[in-house]
């Protein structure tokens, strides 16, 4: 169907439908517009080589050299970003075990992966796919000319889609910034972000300053934090009943001695034992997490490897 | 061997590097065909695409596919393309394998289309046997597929990698102060 020969009514009518249709009912649509779809169906013939649950290969009908193969997904995607990642990894993977037998069924001396995303660059078929096209020294395909990039574009563009692409991976700005810490100790930390005080009753006590100072990592930080949030509550109910209990056996011993000396001394070594106490507990705490942590992280990364 | 991309992953660049794990390095390209051009390189010295493990080019591909929505969004490039050019015919400038991806303007002065050859039916078909008697024992099936959905599925697991990566030091320093005291 070509739009250009369509009248000014025609075309409103066609919008109109558009408008009312499903998503499932447009993707129906898309697909039987689609004559990369209609290849795979085998509506249209093709010379088919592989295929398997996720994509087809194909040679190009308009080949750029001969041998020139596509990696056509089976579902229907017309740009790289709406490809699932797994779909994608593995259509790539396809491509590069072509570009390994176009090498050695044609004797060429080189290939080209190619993908186009959207028509400015250059894509034609509302399909995605990756081209596969082997390369004989001046066969004039992709003649491009190289420059020196200025370095201030170049860290331009950098700050534009650091953010934006960290999101996309799934690393948090915050994250980088714990991991610039790492990096250089000496950048000054920020304090809001890494608390070094913890409130106990009416007192701030400094609680796991050396720890926290180590746990630099953000998955780390994160947990600890949420567990300082969590417990002190309960530590400081803890503390208060305590301390009563002690003042309680304070006085009773305040009786027997006279001595006021005395008196402040154990005052203040009864204050100094629950401190000391809610720091081991604490820190303890804070240890089995950061062991879990990094087991889990180890065998992640085991299972990479 | 004097290569430009290996200085790059010796972290002269450090302020144009977009992403980097153990394995790869994203930055924003020097020697480029198109101002913002972007490249994914191996840490490891590849030559060509035959030597990449299939994972870490799995990898690439998808990072490069984040780098594209990236320039959508961020830069404002009306399309993208991604070009791997694999072996010194195919136009490859640095002996170090790598991916671009060349974000795209309507009136950008590059031209990265084909004169389509006018093949012989004779042609496609030679063409077609060639490959045929060649993809009869591919394998690039369910194994693979599990390796990669299991691996896909926990993106977070990069970004463990990424952390392990630059913070080993530290990380080993809490093991063993952990080992210390029981």
């Amino acid at each position: 169907m070509d739009l250009s020969q369509l009248s000014e009514q025609q075309r409103k009518e066609l919008e109109e439908k558009l408008k009312n249709m499903s998503p499932g009912e447009l993707a129906e649509l898309q697909k039987k517009q689609c004559i990369f779809c209609q290849i795979l169906d085998g509506k249209i013939p093709s010379r088919s080589i592989y295929e398997d649950k996720l994509c087809k290969v194909v040679l190009d009908i308009h080949p750029a050299a001969k041998g020139h193969v596509l990696v056509i997904p089976k579902a229907h995607y017309a740009i790289m970003p709406q490809v699932p990642e797994n779909e994608l990894r593995h259509l790539f993977i396809v491509a590069k075990e072509f570009s390994k037998l176009l090498l050695k069924a044609f004797k060429v001396d080189g290939t080209n992966l190619f993908v186009a995303n959207g028509a400015a660059a250059g894509q034609r078929a509302q399909h995605f796919m990756v081209h596969v096209i082997p390369r004989k020294e001046g066969d004039g395909i992709f003649e491009l000319e190289q420059h020196v990039i200025d370095e201030k574009i170049r860290v331009e563009v950098k700050k534009k889609m650091q953010k934006h692409f960290d999101q996309l991976v799934g690393v948090s700005q915050d994250y980088s910034e714990q991991e610039k810490l790492q990096l250089d100790p000496e950048l000054p930390v920020e304090k809001e972000k890494l608390p070094d005080t913890v409130k106990m009753g009416k007192e701030k006590i400094k609680v796991l300053k050396g720890e926290k100072a180590e746990l630099r990592s953000k998955a780390a930080a994160k947990e600890l934090e949420e567990f300082d949030g969590e417990h002190v509550e309960i530590l400081e109910e803890k503390t208060v009943k305590k301390k009563r209990g002690k003042t309680t056996k304070e006085k009773k011993t305040v009786k027997k001695t006279t001595k006021t000396k005395v008196k402040a001394k154990s005052k203040k070594s009864a204050k100094a034992k629950v401190v000391a106490k809610v720091k081991k507990e604490v820190k303890a705490a804070a240890k089995k997490k950061i062991k879990k942590i990094i087991n889990k992280a180890e065998v992640d990364i085991a299972d990479l490897l | 061997m004097a290569c430009d991309y290996c200085e790059i992953k010796d972290g002269k660049i450090e302020e144009v590097i977009l992403y980097e794990d153990k394995e790869i390095i994203a930055f924003v390209n020097t020697l480029a065909y198109i101002p913002g051009q972007i490249s994914i390189i191996t840490r490891e010295h590849y030559t060509i695409l035959e030597q990449i493990p299939k994972q870490t080019f799995a990898k690439m591909s998808s990072i490069a596919n984040k780098l594209a929505i990236s320039l959508f969004d961020t830069l404002g490039a009306q399309g993208t393309n991604i070009l791997i050019e694999n072996g010194l015919g195919a136009g490859q400038k640095v002996p170090h394998f790598a991916m671009h991806i060349l974000p795209r303007g309507d009136k950008d002065n590059i031209s990265l289309e084909w004169k389509p050859q006018e093949l012989e039916d004779f042609d496609l078909e030679d063409a077609m046997i060639q490959l045929s008697a060649l993809t009869e024992d591919l394998k690039i099936t369910d194994h693979d597929e599990k390796m990669i959905v299991a691996k896909s599925e926990d993106s977070k697991t990069e970004a463990v990698v990424k952390q392990k990566d630059k913070g080993t030091k530290k990380e080993n320093y809490l093991i063993k102060s952990l080992r210390r005291k029981p």
